[in-house]
């Protein structure tokens, strides 16, 4: 309930911003000529701020009446962590994928992530990790020619 | 009528040519196995495939795609009816009749089952593309702005209420779609907007980093919560032989006319904007609960191949009937058309009615490639099954380095540039915390794309009337879809306020 009204606020805060700009800078339409840039960005975000402030206003009524208190037993920290910690890899490996390339980013990336996150014995994630980045070295380098980043260390 | 079949020949010619016969296997093959893999489904295994269409010729690349898509729409039975767990969600009353089956030891005649169900399905709705599509794009021709921009507001509409078990949740999704696509440059003036002075803003969200980020990343971060599928596969012990995989003559005939029943009411769902494969599967389940002459036996522990088809004939048929509007209006039918359209545009092609008219060699060489395309998909689909099987059994832990990798690498093949791949990330964290709230993340996507129709027409339709709404009242095909916009709106409100009404009565 708790994250259901964060992420309404969220929302609410969007449109509001989107509401600002498409008012106060866009303009909604010149009369009797035309609509202006704010028109359909204001109206839509008007849409998201009354649904949004519905959305919290139900989870806020949700909380007081006491219900879901078995979703808050539910959360444990480990769970938690096994959704976060794949977007902390992946932080560092954009940074990775950024300096050192394609190659380095394919094959670093997936054997820490079996061996740390998975879990998997070193031989196993050496293996799929090779063959892992043989397949995107071929396929989007060779093949498909793209330009990969690779400012320190490419291959 | 008959310069269509005409088309349609030459269309069919073209699409046997090497390059596009080995794009429509490829896609297909590839289609299949992403679409068997549990959880991936046909938005996120079509968008981790789109980068592999680059630098493909724009036919190739679109029948590679087309492929993909019904390659999918194969494969999403084969973990239902294996593991009970659905590849993606229409097949979910696919994996209520088919599990049974397969514990029974019929796991090789349910494939069977649900790949001929497919083919039949598939076909159908190809049949109708080529009648149908032409039509309606020349009744697509007759609207001008103000129609057009109504339609879309309906499409707009409509697919917030489908998509999601929360309306509000939705509409809000709808609505933050459209917001999202309003950043860069507008379209009408050609100045630039809501870029808060960043100037990596200034070109907009590109939509394939974006729908990679919200289907295939946050898929990464659902799977390395959920063991499931590895404890179901490992307990799988079955072995698959070819020759346990095919239907007698007797149950085959009596399938065929329930296979052609599911398709033409899928192909009609598949139509409507955002309603898709998984409302197909599940209403026209409901109905041969209803009508089926074996009826007794669907939903019980037995299972029955006649629920199977009706799953399978009907997904498939609303999967190539979204195609229909896709291609005749521009308007896509589901979200995994909506990446087709991302696909489409990025080749500077785009969908409408005058897409029949200006490039009939492309048109028809797709159509073309759909009959030959899942013609493959039911050959490969019966011989890869023992495959499939082995194929399953790949952990989600395994899977979701590999998935993370062609995240990145196929959000950066896009523009190549790195911009891109934070774009992906945050809409992986986005679309993971949706999910998890129950946000869908589906009609984002779809308005994502059709915002931009949406505004344009809009604008044009009033700069024409001098900024005077009432002309979207005056004319009617207009008025008709503005009516059913506010009826989509208000129906739940006046439910609801009817339904008080009846508990306080009682």
């Amino acid at each position: 309930m708790i994250v259901e009204i964060i992420l309404g606020a969220i929302f609410i805060v969007l449109s509001l911003v989107w509401m600002y700009v498409g008012i106060f800078q866009l303009g909604i339409w010149v009369p009797g000529v035309k609509a202006s840039a704010g028109l359909v960005p204001t109206v839509f975000a008007a849409l998201v701020l009354v649904f949004s402030v519905f959305m919290v206003l139900s989870a806020v009524k949700k909380l007081i009446s006491g219900e879901k208190k078995e979703e808050k037993k539910a959360i444990s920290l480990p769970k938690v962590l096994e959704s976060i910690l794949p977007v902390v890899f992946g932080i560092v490996g954009i940074f990775v994928f950024e300096y050192f390339g394609v190659v380095v980013f394919t094959f670093t990336l997936s054997f820490l992530w079996l061996l740390l996150l998975s879990r998997k014995k070193w031989t196993f994630a050496l293996l799929v990790a090779v063959i892992l980045t043989l397949f995107i070295y071929l396929v989007f380098e060779l093949w498909l020619k793209i330009p990969f980043p690779g400012r320190i260390f490419k291959l | 009528m008959f310069s269509n079949f005409q088309l349609l020949f030459q269309g069919l010619a073209s699409a046997a040519t090497p390059i596009n016969l080995l794009s429509c296997l490829l896609g297909g093959v590839l289609g299949l196995f992403v679409g068997a893999m549990p959880g991936i489904g046909s938005v996120s295994g079509c968008s981790l495939l789109l980068p592999i269409t680059y630098r493909m010729n724009p036919s190739a690349a679109i029948i590679m795609l087309a492929g993909i898509y019904y390659g999918n729409m194969y494969g999403g039975a084969y973990s239902a009816i294996l593991l009970n767990i659905p590849g993606d969600s229409p097949a979910v009353c696919t994996a209520l009749e088919g599990y049974p089956l397969s514990k029974r030891g019929k796991a090789g005649k349910a494939l069977f089952t649900a790949n001929f169900a497919s083919f039949i399905g598939g076909t159908m709705g190809v049949f109708f593309l080529t009648l149908g599509g032409p039509l309606l794009a020349k009744i697509g021709l007759k609207f001008g702005p103000v129609e057009t921009a109504a339609l879309v507001l309906f499409a707009l509409t409509s697919i917030g209420w489908m998509l999601g078990d929360s309306p509000t949740k939705g509409l809000i999704a709808t609505g933050l779609g459209v917001i999202l696509s309003t950043i860069g440059v507008d379209q009408s003036s050609g100045s630039f907007r809501y870029t808060f002075g960043s100037w990596k803003l200034l070109a907009g969200i590109n939509f394939v980093p974006l729908v990679i980020g919200m289907f295939g990343f946050s898929q990464v971060m659902l799977m390395m919560r959920d063991e499931g599928v590895m404890e179901k596969a490992a307990a799988y012990k079955g072995r698959l032989r070819y020759k346990d995989c095919f239907l007698s003559f007797k149950e085959t005939v009596r399938l065929i006319p329930q296979a052609m029943r599911d398709a033409i009411l899928g192909q009609f769902i598949g139509f409507l904007p955002g309603a898709g494969g998984t409302s197909a599967s599940l209403i026209s389940y409901m109905m041969e609960r209803k009508v089926n002459r074996n009826k007794a036996l669907m939903g019980t522990d037995e299972g029955s191949y006649e629920g199977v088809v009706s799953a399978e004939a009907a997904n498939n048929a609303a999967a190539v009937g979204a195609f229909v509007p896709l291609l005749s209006l521009g308007i896509p039918g589901s979200s995994t058309t909506a990446v087709l359209l991302g696909g489409l545009m990025a080749w500077g092609l785009t969908p409408g009615p005058l897409l029949f008219q200006d490039q009939p060699d492309f048109v028809w060489s797709l159509i073309g490639s759909m009959y030959i395309g899942n013609l493959l998909c039911l050959l490969f689909g019966i011989l890869a099954i023992p495959f499939i099987l082995n194929l399953l059994k790949i952990p989600n832990k395994i899977m979701a380095p590999i998935i993370a990798v062609v995240c990145v690498v196929g959000a950066y093949a896009t523009n190549n540039n790195m911009f891109d791949v934070w774009v992906m990330l945050v809409a992986g964290v986005a679309g993971y915390v949706f999910n998890k709230h129950k946000v869908p993340a589906a009609p984002l996507v779809l308005a994502f794309v059709l915002a931009p129709i949406f505004e344009v027409k809009a604008r044009q339709a009033l700069e024409i009337s001098r900024c005077n709404f009432s002309v979207f009242l005056t004319h009617p095909i207009s008025c008709v879809f503005i009516v059913l916009t506010v009826a989509m709106l208000l129906t739940p409100v006046v439910m609801k306020v009817l339904k008080k009404g009846t508990g306080k009565g009682k």
